[in-house]
C-alpha cells in the first residue's frame, strides 16, 4: 500500500467522549476526457468506491455531461489514496477542500 | 459489434475465456516493453498516466508526485509483467483481467494523447493511420474487458 501522506494528528483531550470536530472535508473531482471509454469510467467507479451500477452510471453521466463530478469525500488521507487509485485506473482524477 | 462474439466472456468458475486472434494477441505482445519505456521516460506524451491530484496547491501537489508517482509506475509495471506473463492464455483469473485492462486503457491514454482524441470528432477520420487503427481496436477490446468484468459486480 502507499504510505499515507503525513498530516498534524489532532489528539482529543484525554476524558473527552466528544467527537473531534473532522477537518473540512475534501472532495475527489473526476473530469470528463475524450479517450476513457464511458462503460470503463463507470466500471472503475463500481470497483473502487462499490458503487451499485446505478450509482456509478449516474456519476459517469455527470462527468460526461457536466465535465465534472464528486465521486468521493472525506479526509485529506482518505481523499488522497481515492485520488491514487483513479489515477491507477488512468482516469482524470483531482482533490480540493469542500 | 452487436454480431460480433465478445473478446472475452466468463466462465462459471470466475475465470475469464480470452478470444483473440492472432494478429490481436501479437499486437497486444508487442505493448508492454514499449509501455515500459515510457513510463520511466519524461516524455510528455504519458502525462495521462500521472495526472496531478491538486489543481491549485503546489506544495500538496509536488509531495503527491513525490510519494505516488514511483507507486503508479510499479503498478503499472506490475500490470504489464501479467500481461507479459499470460499472453497466450487461453483463460485468465479476474485479476489477470483486471491487469490486462488496465494496460491497454494506458495504451489508449497513450495513443489518444498522441493522436489528440477530441470528444467530437469522428471516430474515423483517417483509416490507414495504424496508431488510429490500434487506439480503436484496443477501445474495441477494452470495452468487452469491462462489459465481462462488469457480469462479476453486483
Amino acid at each position: 500500500m502507499v504510505a499515507p501522506v503525513e498530516a498534524p494528528v489532532e489528539a482529543p483531550a484525554v476524558g473527552s467522549d466528544e467527537q473531534v470536530a473532522p477537518d473540512n472535508p475534501w472532495i475527489v473531482l473526476v473530469w470528463n476526457d475524450p479517450i476513457n471509454l464511458m462503460s470503463y469510467v463507470t466500471f472503475v467507479f463500481q470497483k473502487l468506491f462499490g458503487y451499485s451500477l446505478e450509482k456509478a452510471t449516474s456519476l459517469m453521466l455527470d462527468v460526461h455531461e457536466k465535465g465534472r463530478a464528486v465521486v468521493s469525500s472525506g479526509t485529506r488521507e482518505r481523499a488522497e489514496l481515492d485520488v491514487f487509485r483513479l489515477h491507477e485506473h488512468g482516469l482524470w482524477a483531482t482533490m480540493q477542500q469542500d | 459489434m452487436a454480431f460480433s462474439r465478445s473478446h472475452f466472456t466468463r466462465a462459471r468458475d470466475g475465470s475469464y475465456k480470452v478470444r483473440l486472434t492472432v494478429e490481436e494477441r501479437a499486437l497486444i505482445g508487442s505493448l508492454p516493453d514499449q509501455m515500459e519505456e515510457l513510463l520511466s521516460s519524461s516524455s510528455d506524451i504519458n502525462v495521462r498516466l500521472f495526472p496531478p491530484a491538486y489543481l491549485n496547491d503546489g506544495a500538496h501537489e509536488e509531495e503527491y508526485q513525490g510519494l505516488m508517482r514511483d507507486e503508479l509506475i510499479r503498478r503499472r509495471v506490475s500490470a504489464l509483467s501479467v500481461v507479459r506473463s499470460t499472453l497466450e492464455a487461453e483463460r485468465l483469473t479476474a485479476e489477470q483481467r483486471d491487469a490486462w485492462m488496465r494496460v491497454l486503457n494506458d495504451v489508449r491514454l497513450v495513443l489518444g494523447t498522441a493522436l489528440d482524441v477530441s470528444e467530437d470528432e469522428d471516430p474515423l477520420p483517417d483509416g490507414d493511420d495504424p496508431q488510429r487503427i490500434v487506439y480503436l481496436i484496443l477501445g474495441g477490446i477494452v470495452q468487452d474487458a469491462v462489459e465481462a468484468l462488469t457480469q462479476s459486480l453486483p
